[in-house]
């Protein structure tokens, strides 16, 4: 059985009222959800904050999953959104200056522990903070989750035209913003 | 330049030919710019390559099911229709208590200057008058951030959108007011 069936399986499993079908989809794919807002975010503490959101709206809007497209598509697709949502609200907030001292978090802080390859991670998660969003939105989908140009744009609703410029500029940008750390 | 960086990402990437990576190796080593170029973008794809090595600690994933489950168990008991029941009816039992406590020491003070009022029965109908208003407030200061040209343009270049015809979506703007609220700034 091939994942994506597999996928169909659990959701019409969990639509009939088994729960525990959800929690199989949820491990199934909950790596890949962390990682993209992760990556999107730049801190554990708001990608976990994203993971909850994302998990919250697949339990409530599984039923209107139409079965067309890769569950993996859908849930990308809410992953971004839920992610690029947050971006704004924590730059409108921060331009406003009205975070509330007692919820300003510590972004140093990792309860999520990074086993492997925290260097590398930590040095491009500093330079994805630096994209746009939109620049980052297509440079993550192609790079750390392999999707070709047609997935990116059913996921983002974006022309491919309009992906591949951006796509072009957040390599160009990450590689200045790299020699500029370098130089540093 | 552009069209050699869009060369050079196209053999980091694995789209040329072999004909084509040749003929860009010898570019490359023929001119001293393009080659710095060239090593610029190598460093850059081996940073991301490394960092796709990356490995979170398995108790993190583990947590993520129990949270989002224990979370959703007590969102569900408190739209359960016995809790709304019992917490509609406490509700109403405390107002009435305050009202006719209230009546009986407005008649007691009439002669006084200083009104005491029962803390707890105070701060039901000051959540009370808050729930039925703070939508309102919330309406009324969104259009006020709204009109504020200012606000926006500043928060356009903050979140560099380009599109001039951008709006801050509602939900975030009344993200802002709830922040304002929570601080009582308002």
């Amino acid at each position: 059985m091939s994942d994506k069936q597999k996928d169909f399986e659990l959701i019409e499993k969990f639509l009939n009222g088994d729960e525990s079908a959800f929690n199989l989809l949820v491990k199934r794919h909950q790596e890949k959800i962390y990682m993209v807002a992760r990556r999107m975010l730049g801190n554990h503490l708001d990608a976990d904050e994203v993971v909850q959101e994302v998990l919250l709206v697949l339990y409530k809007k599984l039923n209107t999953f139409k079965f067309e497209s890769a569950f993996s598509t859908w849930l990308y697709r809410i992953t971004m959104t839920r992610s690029i949502n947050f971006l704004k609200k924590r730059a409108i907030k921060n331009l406003l200056s009205i975070f509330d001292l007692k919820k300003e978090r510590s972004y140093n802080q990792n309860p999520a522990e990074i086993i492997e390859g925290k260097d590398q991670f930590e040095l491009v998660e500093k330079l994805l903070k630096k994209l746009p969003p939109k620049q980052r939105e297509v440079f993550i989908l192609k790079n750390f989750e392999n999707l070709k140009y047609e997935e990116i744009s059913e996921i983002t609703g974006k022309s491919i035209g309009t992906l591949k410029a951006n796509y072009f500029h957040s390599v160009n940008k990450l590689k200045e913003l790299l020699e500029k750390h370098y130089e540093n | 330049m552009k069209i050699k960086n869009q060369k050079i990402i196209d053999f980091f990437e694995g789209n040329l030919s072999e004909e084509e990576k040749t003929d860009l190796l010898k570019e490359v080593n023929s001119n001293l710019e393009l080659k710095k170029e060239f090593e610029s973008f190598k460093k850059l794809y081996s940073s991301i390559d490394g960092s796709k090595n990356v490995k979170i600690s398995d108790d993190y994933y583990e947590s993520i099911l129990l949270r989002f489950r224990n979370r959703n168990h007590k969102v569900s008991f408190l739209l359960k229709p016995v809790f709304v029941t019992i917490s509609v009816i406490l509700l109403t039992s405390s107002l009435i208590l305050f009202l006719l406590t209230r009546t009986s020491q407005d008649d007691f003070n009439q002669n006084n200057d200083f009104v005491e009022i029962n803390g707890y029965d105070f701060e039901n109908v000051e959540q009370m008058y808050k729930l039925v208003n703070e939508d309102k407030i919330i309406d009324l200061l969104f259009d006020e951030l709204i009109n504020k040209e200012e606000n926006i343009i500043a928060v356009k270049k903050y979140l560099q959108i380009e599109d001039s015809y951008y709006e801050i979506p509602e939900s975030d703007a009344e993200d802002i007011y709830q922040e304002l609220l929570n601080k009582k700034i308002l």
